[in-house]
């Protein structure tokens, strides 16, 4: 530890005010913070302070991904190896194929599938990693910053959110997007009013609907090789509900299965139990909200209860019960690691509530009225963070005429 | 009675207990400018200059009328400035022999106009702005502080208990000087020394709990027109003392704590110590002294080594900041923080040790629900701090910026991940608000 240290405080006059490289120091800070905790100190008139720095809070929510990253390589490789063996065709059909084959296609080892995923999962996180870093460092020079760790916790929730399938380029121009012009044009980390990743995604979602959503993309292989055996569907559970409802999911996957995240869908999102885990560090570290968290689940199960009341004949979604709402598709991730976001949701007490409360309604709506998208958690949650403004200031207007009203009172 | 559940008392090591001990001997006393907000003095005396007690040193330029008074006999030693000849601190080198200058309070417009004459009006502080009152200017409430919450400090009670009489008879003159309305803010529940006339209210509950800022909040918010003043209880007994016995008061009860602090007390010392003589040998090494609480307070150096006019406390911590291998994947057992993403959080230590650690670097605000945790006060704290950050005045104004001194604003700066300082920055909004209205 001690050598090291002495590594940085050698190099750092180079970085420093004056230096040759005086310019690139958010690149030398990166590094000296990954594994030094800054040697600021107190100024006058507070002289401790609180342990906590946005760092440590940040990688704790990296972190908090480790099991729902882990569980979705274990599953792109579940999926995809299945239904390799089921056209009995050990070949994925492009570039994913020389690496898979170190380890093979065997779909009953564990080993094999954790492999095949990550040679899936890895560049996509990869590529997001690098080019958003990119941005972020070119950014932090510019603006004469230091480099924000808000960039961990979106990079690797972007790539969480995309699907196995998706080719690299559309992952670095996906966080392009969300990091350019969902955060950094306003300022970067903290004036956001938008979700980085979230932006990323929906961009790439509008921009190459063909290659982010429908039946083929949730299985690794699936659109290359493009054999889809009689009574063989890539579909998503949410696809499926959508289609033909409770019996058609019930048909193919147990609820159980759906909870444990045993279904086809982008990477992050399928595990509940392994998002779960991430909500309980999340809630113990009191980083996450659990204000926004309990009213998405309240707007959530009130909202397709109403739908369950109301009944149709014609869309099989409004018979969807709410404990199938929570795990299909994107709503527990997104309602775990998106709608938490501190930054773009609201920021009173009473607001956190409403916020959470739109985007459980919003979703069911989207996901039951709509269409056009069977999923709306993304939407849901985006439309969310544009009113959360509107919901602040409504909660501190109220809040300001009831302070009037107590002065007068006295 | 009001009962705060927000808050936060940090569990910082080397509290004193409740004993007064003596203090040690001080040869040196001065007076602080950054202590009075908005204050240019008109210098009336030079290095040299022999001076007694209550002997006029300065008087504001931007306040005239409100003079600053020698608190010790001796002569002036330095008159220290800073950057643009910024006044920083007068010293005075105390004579072994000292006499008061005369004075006489015939009757209340007497007094009134010596409060003025002999600084004592300084113990009183204008809420908003928190700076002294003006000449002529009359109070429609007086808040008096005998609480203390701040990290270290001791409850006033047991220094009040002592001079309980003399408190007594300060409230009533102060109520027979002023004819407004008296509060009476304690927490302790042995306080029972009642009188008609004056409003009695208890605060229970951590730090802010008591602070002025928090009283005045919840029995009477201050608006732009309010004619709201506060002091602290020994703030009450010295003008009792300069009202009843016409004498200028010169010591005051300090609490002396922290973990460098090697043996914590309580001591009776001169208004305006010299800090490090205060603490000789009673100090651990390579240390940060603090005249003040940890939470806010002055560090003390070469140009600013007195205690603080309105500061009742001198706090040490160690100023060694150790090298923290990859804090963000420790477990942190040692660290305080007050929401959950440390260890400590869990098997909650009873004391931290505190050092001067920023513990990061300035990020922008991610709004983390602590800033709402800390914050008693009726007010949108998130807010509040990001429309001063931006120095959106009016925003802050309608969001209730008046009612708050820096010190309100101490525990949410101290919870910021981002590492924000908002008192500074409170103070810059309050000042350009002031400015403003002129």
């Amino acid at each position: 530890m001690k050598y090291l240290r002495n590594i940085f405080d050698d190099v750092k006059p180079t970085f420093s005010k004056g230096g040759v490289a005086e310019k690139y120091f958010p690149i030398y800070d990166i590094f000296e913070n990954l594994f030094f905790l800054s040697r600021n100190k107190t100024k006058n008139p507070i002289h401790v302070r609180d342990a906590l720095d946005i760092q440590r809070m940040m990688v704790i929510v990296w972190l908090s991904t480790f099991p729902a990253m882990f569980f979705g390589m274990y599953n792109i490789g579940n999926q995809s190896l299945e239904y390799l063996a089921l056209i009995d065709t050990p070949n994925t059909g492009d570039w994913h194929h020389y690496l898979v084959s170190i380890f093979g296609y065997d779909p009953n080892s564990f080993i094999n599938k954790i492999w095949f995923g990550a040679v899936y999962f890895i560049p996509i996180y990869a590529t997001t990693f690098l080019v958003g870093i990119s941005w972020e460092i070119l950014f932090a020079i510019i603006r004469k910053h230091e480099v924000n760790e808000g960039f961990f916790v979106s990079s690797v929730l972007f790539a969480l959110s995309c699907p196995p399938d998706l080719p690299l380029w559309q992952a670095a121009l996906g966080i392009t997007f969300g990091i350019v012009i969902g955060k950094e044009i306003f300022g970067g980390t903290g004036k956001n009013f938008l979700n980085p990743a979230l932006t990323g995604r929906a961009f790439l979602y509008f921009a190459y609907p063909s290659d982010i959503s429908g039946d083929k993309v949730w299985i690794s292989g699936l659109s290359d090789q493009m054999v889809v055996p009689q009574g063989y569907s890539g579909a998503t559970p949410l696809g499926i509900a959508a289609e033909s409802g409770v019996p058609g999911l019930n048909d193919k996957y147990s609820w159980f299965d759906a909870f444990a995240g045993n279904i086809p869908g982008s990477v992050g999102e399928t595990s509940v139990i392994a998002i779960s885990i991430a909500a309980v560090i999340l809630l113990m570290t009191r980083i996450a909200s659990f204000r926004i968290i309990l009213g998405t689940l309240i707007g959530m199960i009130v909202t397709s209860s109403l739908f369950n009341i109301i009944g149709s004949d014609t869309n099989p979604m409004f018979n969807v019960p709410f404990y199938w709402h929570l795990v299909i598709g994107s709503f527990a991730f997104g309602l775990i690691f998106m709608a938490t976001e501190p930054v773009s949701g609201s920021g009173t007490n009473k607001g956190r509530w409403i916020y959470g409360i739109v985007i459980g309604v919003t979703v069911v709506l989207i996901r039951v009225v709509n269409p056009a998208f069977p999923e709306g958690m993304m939407l849901a949650i985006l439309f969310a963070n544009l009113l959360a403004p509107v919901i602040d200031h409504l909660v501190v207007n109220n809040n300001l005429n009831k302070k009037i009203k107590y002065r007068e009172a006295i | 009675m009001y009962n705060l559940k927000k808050g936060l008392d940090i569990p910082i090591s080397g509290s004193p207990d409740g004993t007064i001990s003596d203090s040690t001997k001080i040869s040196h006393v001065g007076l602080l400018g950054p202590d009075f907000v908005g204050m240019k003095p008109t210098m009336m005396v030079n290095e040299g200059d022999e001076v007694y007690i209550g002997s006029k040193l300065f008087e504001d330029k931007k306040n005239p009328g409100v003079f600053f008074v020698s608190p010790a006999a001796g002569i002036v030693k330095s008159i220290n400035r800073g950057e643009k000849r910024r006044f920083i601190s007068i010293e005075i080198e105390i004579s072994d022999s000292e006499t008061q200058v005369d004075i006489e309070n015939v009757n209340t417009n007497d007094l009134i106009k010596n409060l003025y004459e002999f600084g004592v009006i300084n113990y009183f502080r204008t809420r908003p702005f928190n700076k002294s009152p003006k000449l002529n200017d009359i109070p429609n409430d007086i808040f008096i502080n005998i609480c203390d919450t701040n990290p270290l400090s001791v409850d006033p009670f047991i220094y009040i208990s002592d001079e309980l009489e003399l408190f007594n008879e300060s409230l009533i003159k102060l109520k027979e000087t002023f004819d407004c309305n008296i509060h009476v803010c304690y927490q302790n529940d042995k306080f029972k020394n009642f009188i008609d006339g004056i409003n009695y209210h208890k605060f229970n509950g951590p730090h802010p709990a008591g602070l002025s800022g928090t009283h005045i909040h919840f029995i009477k918010p201050v608006d732009i027109d309010s004619k709201c003043w506060y002091l602290d209880g020994q703030g009450l007994l010295s003008f009792g003392d300069f009202a009843i016995n016409n004498k200028i008061r010169t010591s005051k009860y300090i609490s002396i704590g922290g973990p460098s602090i090697i043996e914590p007390k309580v001591v009776k010392a001169r208004i305006g110590s010299d800090c490090r003589e205060l603490v000789a040998g009673n100090i651990s090494d390579n240390s940060r002294l603090i005249s003040g609480s940890v939470l806010n307070g002055y560090e003390i150096n070469d140009s600013i080594s007195f205690l603080g006019f309105y500061h009742n406390q001198v706090s040490a911590i160690s100023d060694v900041v150790p090298d923290t291998f990859m804090n963000w994947l420790m477990p942190g057992s040692k660290l305080h923080s007050k929401l959950g993403a440390f260890v400590s959080s869990w098997i909650k230590p009873d004391e931290f040790q505190f050092n001067t650690a920023l513990n990061g670097s300035n990020r922008g605000i991610v709004p983390v629900a602590a800033y709402e945790e800390v914050m008693p006060l009726n007010i949108m704290s998130l807010q509040l701090l990001k429309s001063i950050v931006v120095k959106d005045i009016e925003n802050a104004l309608k969001l209730g910026v008046l009612e708050l001194a820096p010190e309100d604003l101490s525990l949410c700066s101290y919870v910021c991940p981002s590492k924000y300082d908002y008192c500074s920055i409170l103070d810059e909004n309050l000042e350009l608000i002031y400015k403003e209205l002129q």
